[in-house]
């Protein structure tokens, strides 16, 4: 079947099955910020934003999201480049893999909170894994970002 | 992974329902992430997102909370913030992240009477109803021995906005696993209700317990009936013996926290 997808403010067709996730559906069409790590909702890596709201796109089905408005790590490139130069320079990214998910989650924090205190930001990024860093260094580059 | 052979975004609930007696293949889907851990096949996924059943309103009387709001939504609702000690979004904050939080299904954990619901204890502490299509309202411990087969939708829980004190106390072996044992202790005047959850079957109400605590009897008789009213049970998250220890040291920190509040 097909379904139409709003990804990054562009209208896009996408042949799914019933049961496709979201995530399939979007790497499939070529978003392969999103990543696929644990698939049991645990990770955080393939976090995506449905209608501004943090997501698990591995367990999504694609079918329910039709006709609604998805962002991911490509559709926000200016703000995760910002961020990123902050991950880079405190040593919060090292291998990468969770940086998509993570940054997607960042941009939502800073949308949600105004001044978050640090244990609001512990709670709103417990979702996201990184088998690197110890987050000391990720927790240092985003007090920056929210600073900015 | 499930599998889903078709996908119905129902208009009416009595097309939801008709479809779910059709067969017992036919699923309610929600938000997916228990069925995900499993690899059930299911032939017509049965979606609510049409029916406008994700409200939140607030009454003088009850707080009404729709089948298919999210843990996220709860958790954006600054009265849900200040009620009963925001003992709704303390329980909630221990479930995974919130990227799960914000799919996750309120009528879908209800339902499905999860015995590893941190939300379930607290739900029925707090004297929740729930309202089934087809069965109509109950309260959420007559709702529990309903049996499995009756098939029905959950459209709301009700709970009852009265000032009351309330905490939740939970045990987990890493923070975002799944609770060994959680428990709810509410106060409201005199009145004291205690829910038991992840026993590990589905949480239950402790009356001969809330009872003794009422009467102000002796520590030592209140912790024997607490401990022998819970049945509690093993499984892979920890033994019968290992939660009848912890329940006495759950109970004592409950007590102690509701005494500050």
């Amino acid at each position: 079947m097909f379904i139409e997808l709003t990804v990054n403010e562009r209208k896009r067709m996408c042949s799914i099955e019933p049961d496709t996730v979201l995530l399939d559906a979007l790497r499939d069409m070529g978003f392969t910020s999103v990543k696929r790590g644990c698939g049991t909702s645990n990770c955080g890596l393939c976090t995506v934003l449905l209608e501004d709201e943090p997501v698990l796109s591995c367990s999504v089905l694609a079918i329910r999201v039709s006709g609604k408005r998805i962002k991911t790590l490509e559709g926000i490139t200016k703000e995760a480049k910002q961020f990123g130069s902050f991950l880079a320079e405190q040593g919060g990214d090292q291998c990468g893999f969770c940086s998509p998910g993570f940054i997607m989650n960042v941009i939502s924090l800073k949308k949600k909170y105004t001044d978050p205190t640090d244990e609001e930001i512990e709670n709103y990024l417990l979702g996201n894994l990184c088998r690197c860093t110890g987050y000391q260094a990720q927790m240092r580059a985003i007090k920056k970002y929210l600073e900015c | 992974m499930f599998y889903l052979n078709k996908f119905t975004a129902c208009d009416s609930l009595d097309e939801a329902y008709a479809l779910l007696q059709k067969s017992r293949k036919n699923n309610i889907v929600a938000g997916c992430h228990f069925l995900k851990a499993g690899h059930k096949r299911i032939m017509n996924g049965i979606s609510l997102d049409k029916l406008a059943l994700d409200q939140i309103e607030i009454t003088d009387f009850t707080i009404d909370i729709g089948g298919t709001s999210t843990y996220g939504a709860l958790e954006d609702s600054p009265f849900l913030r200040e009620f009963a000690s925001g003992v709704l979004l303390k329980a909630l904050s221990h479930i995974v992240s919130r990227q799960l939080r914000n799919t996750a299904q309120v009528g879908a954990s209800v339902y499905s009477r999860y015995g590893f619901s941190d939300f379930l204890p607290v739900l029925l502490a707090l004297d929740t109803s729930v309202v089934l299509y087809h069965h109509g309202e109950m309260v959420l411990e007559n709702f529990f021995e309903l049996p499995a087969s009756k098939r029905d939708i959950l459209l709301q829980i009700k709970i009852p906005n009265v000032e009351q004190k309330a905490v939740y106390v939970q045990h987990r072996k890493s923070c975002k696993d799944i609770p060994v044992l959680n428990m709810c202790f509410v106060k409201r005047d005199h009145e004291v209700r205690i829910a038991v959850g992840a026993r590990p079957q589905h949480a239950i109400l402790l009356p001969k317990t809330a009872s003794l605590i009422e009467q102000q009897k002796d520590a030592c008789e209140i912790k024997e009936m607490l401990v022998k009213e819970s049945t509690l049970g093993s499984n892979e998250r920890g033994s019968r013996t290992y939660r009848e220890l912890l329940l006495p040291g759950l109970f004592d920190s409950a007590r102690e926290a509701i005494a500050c509040l």
